[in-house]
């Protein structure tokens, strides 16, 4: 189980300070929250061994064309770029800082809303920090037809 | 698919995430989550245990199909509460899936729904406590700091103390109403409807699993604590889960007034000759095409959870060439794919049921739009080993319910014209915060 208290704050803290990657620190930082579960050395544990995420090319949002348009579309619009995006992630906070991560700020009054936007600007399919939830390292959406 | 494939012998599912829950759980003790690898919140043997006894006369389409006559019942009591309950239907449906649900878990009906019988105070308290408990896990689990305070630092924070205090609340209640059926079943005084019940098929059960273990670990049976923390994990999930999806069909219908009038038409020709639904109409979907197409279209534009499935690998697994290593959490979004202009005829946003008739679904076959009829899509219950056990009892809630409230009335909503005009917000799913309805007698 997770420590109570300052040795657990001290847990957190020493694991913000070894992530030393991007993908380091995203483990980290859902580790860091998460029950019991002992931390694998390619979640970017404290003894180095990372092994990140390997990934094609391609992780530009700003090259997505989703379209948010309601008219009528051809199905071959449809865009089958599976392309792998992380989105920015911190120790402890996840995606969850908006100026820091890109996604829309967290409103269960807009989850809907906020989710069409998450995909039309990373694609479909992408990893987020999504603190408590996240298992492992990232939290990572799936939409793929063929998967 | 692939994904699923990959889980090993002990899937994961939603449950293991939610940690609200657990950490509430937890700190009264529960048997539901106690013992090896967090019981039912877990995924080892404990949750297999659980599971499968929980499950058993629940999930399948005879045993779902097999409470329908209560449900029915049920559903034509409540529905005579709407027009007294206009001004705060979010409420009234709490109560009207309560009263769908104890129907099938006891074979009871409480009528708490309707204002105009008399009501057990004791059941209002169970669903105002059930529906603060599943609601604020929801808002806990999207609140960052929730997650901090309580797993980093282990400081239980205001949200699960109300937590705690609903459970303790909920849980008391319940064992009181098994109490009292324990008792009924042993005098011999259960009705025809109770001994249809869940509870009584249960019992059975679970005498048996006493009566055939022997001392060793593998075949040890359900206790007595345990029977009632599964009734109490059932009848506390199926309150704000269930209303939120009936809801959001009810806005539909109305706004849609010609839409009601051709529910009306396909119910109306299914009748009994006493005038009641027929169960026989709900067992298979086709009965009611129309009906089936509408539900299918409100899941799609207001689905009660945009991630209907979370799921962990236990292996390194290759996605569009990407290795995501073991031990990785993927979640499913299914709205945004079923929102996608290049996937759909005209407005996505539009609420067109008929995009759901076989011709329609027949034209998307060998095109890129034929992924939005993939069975992943149809419904928000997720999909292998951890389906929601009770998603077929719970469709069926929402099929009878909505058909009695469009038999019974003309439904209209003066003050919204959209679907998208109106406000929603995380309870314990996806709920639209519903304005006055009119409810205009047929009968």
């Amino acid at each position: 189980m997770m420590k109570s208290g300052l040795p657990a704050l001290q847990t957190a803290a020493r694991r913000m300070l070894l992530a030393t990657t991007r993908t380091n620190a995203v483990a980290a930082s859902i580790h860091g929250l998460f029950w019991d579960r002992p931390l694998p050395l390619h979640a970017g544990g404290t003894g180095g061994g990372c092994r990140p995420l390997s990934t094609n090319s391609g992780n530009d949002p700003s090259k997505r064309s989703a379209s948010t348009s309601t008219s009528m579309a051809s199905s071959s619009d449809f865009d089958t770029n599976f392309d792998f995006v992380k989105i920015p992630s911190l120790p402890l906070l996840g995606s969850m800082i908006p100026w820091h991560s890109g996604i829309p700020p967290q409103d269960l009054t807009k989850l809907r809303e906020n989710t069409l936007k998450i995909k039309q600007k990373f694609g479909h399919f992408y990893s987020m920090g999504v603190p408590g939830l996240g298992a492992g390292s990232h939290g990572t959406n799936n939409n793929s037809p063929k998967n | 698919m692939k994904i699923i494939r990959h889980e090993g012998k002990y899937p994961s599912g939603l449950l293991e995430s939610l940690w609200p829950m657990h950490k509430a759980l937890q700190a009264i003790d529960a048997a539901i989550v106690r013992g090896e690898k967090r019981a039912f919140f877990g995924r080892g043997e404990e949750w297999k245990r659980i599971r499968n006894f929980l499950q058993t006369d629940l999930l399948s389409p005879a045993a779902a199909n097999g409470y329908l006559p209560g449900v029915i019942r049920a559903a034509e009591l409540a529905s005579k509460g709407a027009p007294a309950c206009s001004a705060n239907l979010n409420d009234y449906l709490h109560r009207c899936a309560f009263d769908m649900f104890t129907a099938v878990m006891f074979g009871e009906l409480l009528e708490v729904a309707d204002p105009n019988t008399p009501t057990d105070p004791v059941n209002l308290q169970f669903v105002t406590h059930a529906t603060n408990f599943v609601a604020t896990d929801a808002k806990s689990l999207f609140s960052p700091s929730d997650a901090i305070w309580n797993l980093v630092f282990q400081r239980q924070t205001e949200k699960i103390t109300s937590m705690v205090e609903s459970a303790n609340v909920t849980f008391a209640i319940t064992r009181t109403k098994i109490q009292a059926f324990q008792a009924a079943m042993e005098a011999g005084t259960l009705t025809e409807l109770q001994q249809q019940s869940y509870l009584a098929g249960a019992m059975k059960r679970f005498q048996e699993q006493v009566e055939a273990s022997t001392s060793s670990k593998e075949d040890k049976p359900i206790d007595e604590e345990l029977l009632v923390n599964i009734c109490w994990a059932m009848l506390t999930a199926s309150v704000d889960t269930t209303s939120g999806v009936m809801a959001w069909a009810l806005v539909h219908a109305a706004l849609n007034p010609d839409m009601q009038d051709k529910l009306r038409q396909e119910l109306q020709a299914n009748m009994t000759e006493g005038g009641s639904l027929s169960p026989d109409i709900f067992t298979k979907r086709a009965n009611v095409p129309y009906l089936n197409a509408f539900l299918r279209e409100s899941h799609r534009v207001t689905p009660s959870v945009t991630m209907s499935m979370t799921k962990e690998v236990n292996q390194d697994i290759e996605i569009h060439g990407v290795t995501i290593p073991a031990n990785n959490k993927f979640g499913f979004d299914q709205y945004s794919l079923q929102m996608e202009p290049a996937l759909l005829e005209g407005d996505p946003h539009a609420f067109n049921p008929e995009r759901w008739f076989p011709g329609a679904v027949e034209t998307r076959k060998g095109t890129p739009s034929e992924i939005i009829d993939h069975p992943f899509f149809k419904d928000p219950f997720s999909q292998g080993a951890r389906k929601c056990p009770g998603s077929r009892v719970a469709m069926n809630e929402v099929f009878c319910f909505l058909s009695q409230l469009i038999l019974d009335y003309d439904i209209r909503c003066p003050s919204y014209a959209s679907y998208t005009e109106i406000p929603y917000t995380m309870e314990g799913v996806l709920t639209p915060v519903l304005p006055p309805l009119e409810f205009t007698p047929r009968k």
